[in-house]
């Protein structure tokens, strides 16, 4: 496609604008007195702490894949009960909304009180994963063929085969599309509970630990850096999700519309109750965490 | 119950709640399929005849009468897998081979696939797909798949099987060729066979009996016995007695 191609060198030529353009405005100082070093100049100082690198980067690597894992663990999980009960996803419908809400800048400095050692960026991780894989899980299982669920029931099979059978196969693409966007969620979750608070190691320390030294050029080595492993964990997962794809689509499309997996049948004071469960189930829940610190104070 | 192998409904009673309204979908539904004996429901579109049919399968429960699919109650026939089903769309599972698809009835029963491999090469050669095992649907023709779909329905050896509008979705041409084809496959099973259809031509050139359903609320109004000896080829749909018996059912079916 000529178009196609036309439209990538374009695409690399502005690159190339840009980056010549940000080389001169670094090199003159022209951002707040050299808050914005030149392009050579960070490469180069990128080049020089090539050395200091590793042990952070493991550290953040660690704490992430620990805090990606755990959280789209609880994620799947969750979103497979949600579907298979619809009640319980109302139910904890103010856990889901808050967990996604919660700035991690604010819970950051809490964590690391409350817990010690890699806890917190784990914790931090698996937060920021969580509602994403949640979310795509509950998509993906929802969208299930309700044909072949069909085909499943008239053989006796309950909700389980057909998740065991149907949705979870079909959810596939979807929760990977998900992962797709947890994954560069928990590098960025790590790093900021390891710029919230201690340890020695990790790019957010790292970051913290040069931010007093006034040194510009070495905070955009470690952004870069930081951005690079955030931008591959989630090509990995786009080339996933493609891979997956194309056995999953369905060879004829449902007349059926999808309604909601199960009317809601519960009397009016049942559903005032689970209303009530979603408006104080976040709260009960935070209630042990922040009281933990309480002692030391 | 004067057929204990067989499929018999009575007095079959259903009505839908919805949004405030409430809408009598079947009233007094009796229907008597002897053992080996092909029926076929026909009705306009919405008059309940898909409803009949997850009623017999256990999908649906109905409001009052009694179902019994040889003795015994929906739900439990089902699970015993004495039952097998074709719906309107193939439903196969796109990420599943062929193979796979067809075993998909022995897994959910929780039979051992093992026990079962010859079973499954059998059912897929009688439905003409023999070299396709391995296919994936999306590789298929639409007859092809509604084809996989019958050999799924024939795996378990059932009793019992039940198919709504299983070649709604194909065109003229190929669905008198899988009328053809079913007619021959159904013969070499001896099953009980119900087949909910609006295609006057394909229930009479199917069936021993074709019971006409009339909708709001669903009733059966007529059933019309089905005399044409077995087996039956496709010149049948050219012989004169077989337009006579379809104009009869026409007649039924429209209430002139």
């Amino acid at each position: 496609m000529a178009s196609e191609g036309g439209g990538r060198w374009r695409g690399l030529r502005n690159v190339a604008i840009l980056l010549i353009v940000w080389e001169i405005v670094g090199r003159l100082r022209l951002v707040a007195d050299g808050a914005l070093p030149s392009v050579s100049g960070i490469l180069l100082r990128l080049y020089a702490d090539l050395g200091d690198y590793p042990p952070h980067v493991l550290a953040t690597l660690y704490g992430s894949s620990l805090g990606f894992v755990i959280g789209n663990f609880l994620g799947i999980a969750a979103g497979v009960v949600f579907v298979l009960s619809p009640t319980t996803l109302r139910l904890f419908r103010g856990v889901n909304i808050a967990i996604f809400a919660l700035p991690p800048i604010a819970i950051a400095p809490i964590l690391t009180l409350t817990l010690s050692g890699m806890a917190p960026r784990v914790t931090l991780a698996a937060l920021g994963v969580y509602f994403v894989t949640m979310t795509a899980t509950v998509v993906g299982l929802s969208q299930a063929d309700d044909r072949v669920a069909d085909v499943i029931r008239a053989y006796g099979g309950g909700k389980w085969q057909i998740m065991r059978r149907v949705r979870l196969r079909g959810a596939v693409p979807s929760i990977l599309a998900g992962l797709r966007v947890a994954a560069p969620n928990a590098v960025l979750g790590a790093i900021l509970a390891e710029f919230g608070g201690g340890g020695r190691w990790g790019l957010g320390a790292y970051l913290l630990g040069s931010l007093g030294r006034g040194e510009p050029d070495r905070l955009w080595g470690i952004g870069l850096v930081a951005t690079a492993i955030a931008g591959a964990s989630y090509l990995v997962f786009a080339l996933l999700s493609n891979r997956f794809l194309g056995t999953t689509r369905a060879v004829s499309l449902s007349t059926a519309a999808p309604g909601p997996a199960g009317g809601r049948s519960e009397s009016r004071p049942a559903r005032i109750l689970i209303a009530l469960g979603a408006v104080t189930l976040p709260f009960l829940m935070w209630w042990p965490s922040s009281r933990r610190p309480a002692p030391q104070r | 119950m004067s057929s204990p192998d067989g499929i018999s409904l009575a007095a079959v009673r259903k009505t839908f709640h919805g949004r405030g309204k409430t809408v009598e979908a079947l009233r007094d539904i009796t229907l008597d399929c002897p053992p080996g004996s092909f029926t076929a429901l026909i009705g306009p579109s919405g008059c309940g005849k898909s409803t009949v049919l997850r009623i017999a399968l256990g999908l649906e429960s109905p409001d009052g009468g009694a179902v019994r699919i040889a003795g015994k109650e929906p739900a439990m026939a089902t699970k015993s897998g004495i039952t097998g089903v074709v719906f309107q769309d193939a439903a196969l599972l796109p990420w599943r081979t062929v193979k796979r698809n067809v075993e998909v009835p022995l897994e959910v029963l929780g039979r051992r696939r093992a026990d079962h491999r010859a079973r499954v090469e059998a059912m897929i050669a009688l439905v003409g797909l023999a070299g396709f095992e391995n296919a994936l649907p999306g590789e298929l023709s639409g007859g092809m798949r509604q084809r996989v779909a019958i050999a799924r329905a024939l795996v378990t050896q059932p009793q019992v099987l039940f198919m709504d509008e299983p070649f709604g979705a194909l065109d003229q041409i190929l669905r008198r060729q899988m009328n053809v084809e079913l007619q021959r496959i159904w013969s070499e099973t001896g099953s009980t066979a119900i087949l909910v259809t609006h295609g006057i031509d394909e229930a009479v050139f199917l069936a021993d009996r074709v019971a006409v359903m009339h909708g709001g609320p669903g009733r059966i109004v007529e059933t019309i016995d089905v005399p044409f000896a077995r087996p039956r080829g496709p010149g049948l749909f050219a012989e004169t007695a077989f337009h006579k018996l379809n104009d009869r059912v026409a007649e039924a079916l429209h209430g002139i």
